[in-house]
């Protein structure tokens, strides 16, 4: 009997893909158990330095790993995440385990239920090693805002790894998990896969449920995978989607075979780039890296086409609009009574109120509360936050036009890679302006891609952005696994 | 704080270049991807969380209900 251990030990050193784990477990030549245990370890030594955990479900890990190996003895059919450890980003709920949303507000609640897209996971074998940090209540671009310290990116400790998904992205970058769960509501994904070098999923608008996301914005928030590679977070996907009854907004779509799609060749795909996310502001390294990417596109018998999206600039206000008075809204439920942090000596209910939420949010939250509160407020709603809407809805029709035209549209995911930690916390608008490739999807409610292309000079990664029609996620996949093959 | 949150709305106020007077506003994102707006279910009653499991996490509780300070101020 080969020592399954050492097997285990040596796999763990370099990045897996969810097919070769799955295989050695079905194989008897390494057990989920021994997998499991590996990552612990690796967490233990690296998570002090990037601190990426903010907490670890041992018990519960462990519980389905036996169960997998049991499986696995018994020469059952093991399901499709077999043993594959993941890593869940801290604003998804786990029943019994801590879910903070990256905040003091709630610090120690262990939530009576499981988000739907985590019961999806472990229910396809996906074993949970722990629950990942990130941007207080998902609102950054840094994971500066965590209320329990920032991530640090693997690849350039120095730097961010990006936000808000920071944690997320980082654990998969630094071989913490081999995949792991992020939400996306203005950027959050893309932008940490891409300062970390690994892909990152926008799912359309209702492909996968929100029930279990503690929300940020509704019309904007989506769960959506990272991973290693494009056919990983391809069947990530795949395992999430689908209609949930217990959210109203998902969509009845039929699911395809996303990893099945993503490995099709994309010659003849019409692949558009747009003008105005090759502009002014773009770093030059990362424009070089990205034009290689499209003419590695070009060169698997792609058709280039330049496109013009001429309201581009207008989706970084409008999305401040929309997404901080959605957030006032759904914020508006951390009082301190059922739930999370209480502020202490408070002599009245209201008193309660503001002081729980004085000292339980942090500066960006608050910030982002008063901004849609004010947007939505009498006498400023129309000028503000219908307006905003009335914008979004140009910027969607602008995309469906552009859809008619070509079936993908790549960009710069990033106008500049990863920066250093504290460089831009001094100004909030110039940190707002990071999104500015990300948000224009997230307000259409289309889906994307992130997918590594290049570094520049100094080894920082570089993504670039494919965006799809609503649920053309497979197009999507298709031109990112070429990008990903040509390996810029 | 204010110095921050004025620069945020003069920057937002770039929106108004835009002559948006006959645009309805997009509100409801499943109209854009086939899904059915305001699905709602069936109303019939079913199980909903357990009141222990919930109390485990409240503030301050008699296990009944969640207790709070005063709520009219004399």
């Amino acid at each position: 009997m080969p020592n399954q251990t050492t097997t285990a030990e040596s796999f763990v050193e370099r990045p897996q893909t969810i097919a070769a784990l799955r295989t050695e477990i079905a194989a008897g030549r390494t057990r989920a158990a021994d997998i499991a245990a590996q990552y612990y370890e690796r967490i233990e030594r690296l998570n002090p330095r990037l601190n990426v955990f903010l907490s670890l479900t041992k018990e519960r890990a462990f519980e389905q790993a036996t169960r997998i190996d049991a499986s696995a003895s018994r020469g059952d059919p093991l399901p499709p995440l077999a043993g594959v450890p993941m890593g869940i980003k801290d604003v998804l709920v786990t029943r019994g385990a801590p879910s903070t949303a990256g905040s003091k507000i709630l610090q120690g609640y262990r939530p009576p239920y499981d988000c739907t897209a985590v019961a999806r996971l472990e229910a396809a074998g996906a074993v949970l090693l722990g629950k990942t940090n990130c941007d207080e209540f998902a609102m950054g671009s840094s994971n500066e805002n965590s209320a329990y310290g920032p991530v640090r990116n693997p690849i350039d400790p120095e730097r961010v790894p990006g936000g808000s998904s920071g944690g997320s992205a980082a654990a998969v970058a630094a071989n913490l998990a081999v995949a792991a769960l992020g939400t996306d509501t203005g950027g959050s994904i893309r932008q940490p896969a891409s300062f970390c070098g690994v892909v990152g999923v926008l799912p359309t608008y209702g492909r996968v449920s929100r029930y279990g996301l503690i929300a940020f914005a509704s019309s904007l928030d989506r769960i959506g995978p990272l991973a290693a590679n494009v056919h990983d977070a391809a069947s990530l996907l795949g395992i999430i989607a689908g209609h949930d009854p217990a959210d109203a907004t998902s969509s009845p779509a039929p699911v395809p075979d996303f990893a099945a799609e993503s490995d099709k060749p994309p010659a003849g795909l019409r692949i558009g780039v747009p003008a105005e996310y090759f502009g002014e502001g773009l770093d030059p390294e990362v424009r070089a890296a990205v034009e290689m990417g499209i003419a590695a596109l070009e060169s698997a018998g792609c058709a280039i086409k330049p496109i013009s999206l001429p309201h581009t600039k207008y989706a970084v206000p409008t999305y401040y609009l929309v997404a901080t008075a959605e957030a006032s809204a759904n914020l508006a439920r951390f009082d301190g009574v059922r739930y999370g942090y209480r502020s202490a000596n408070s002599a009245t209910l209201s008193a309660m109120y503001s002081h729980s939420r004085d000292e339980g949010f942090g500066a960006e939250v608050k910030r982002r509360i008063f901004l849609g509160t004010y947007a939505l407020s009498a006498g400023y709603y129309d000028a503000y936050y219908l307006k905003a809407q009335q914008v979004r809805r140009l910027l969607a029709e602008e995309f469906m036009r552009a859809f008619a035209e070509v079936d993908a549209i790549v960009t710069p995911t990033s106008p500049f890679p990863a920066f250093k930690l504290g460089e831009k916390t001094g100004d909030p608008l110039a940190m707002y302006l990071a999104d500015i490739y990300t948000v224009t999807a997230s307000l259409a409610g289309i889906c994307g891609v992130s997918v590594p292309c290049g570094a520049t000079r100094t080894g920082l990664p570089v993504g670039m952005q494919v965006l799809a029609r609503p649920m053309g996620e497979s197009t999507a996949f298709r031109v990112a696994r070429a990008v990903e093959a040509a390996g810029i | 704080m204010v110095r921050d949150l004025n620069a945020i709305l003069d920057y937002v106020a770039e929106l108004n270049e835009l002559d948006t007077s006959s645009v309805v506003p997009l509100a409801q994102m499943s109209e854009l991807s086939g899904g059915a707006i305001a699905a709602l279910r069936a109303d019939q009653v079913g199980p909903s969380l357990d009141r222990a499991v919930v109390m485990q996490q409240a503030p301050e509780t008699d296990q009944a209900f969640f207790k709070v300070p005063k709520v009219i101020e004399r």
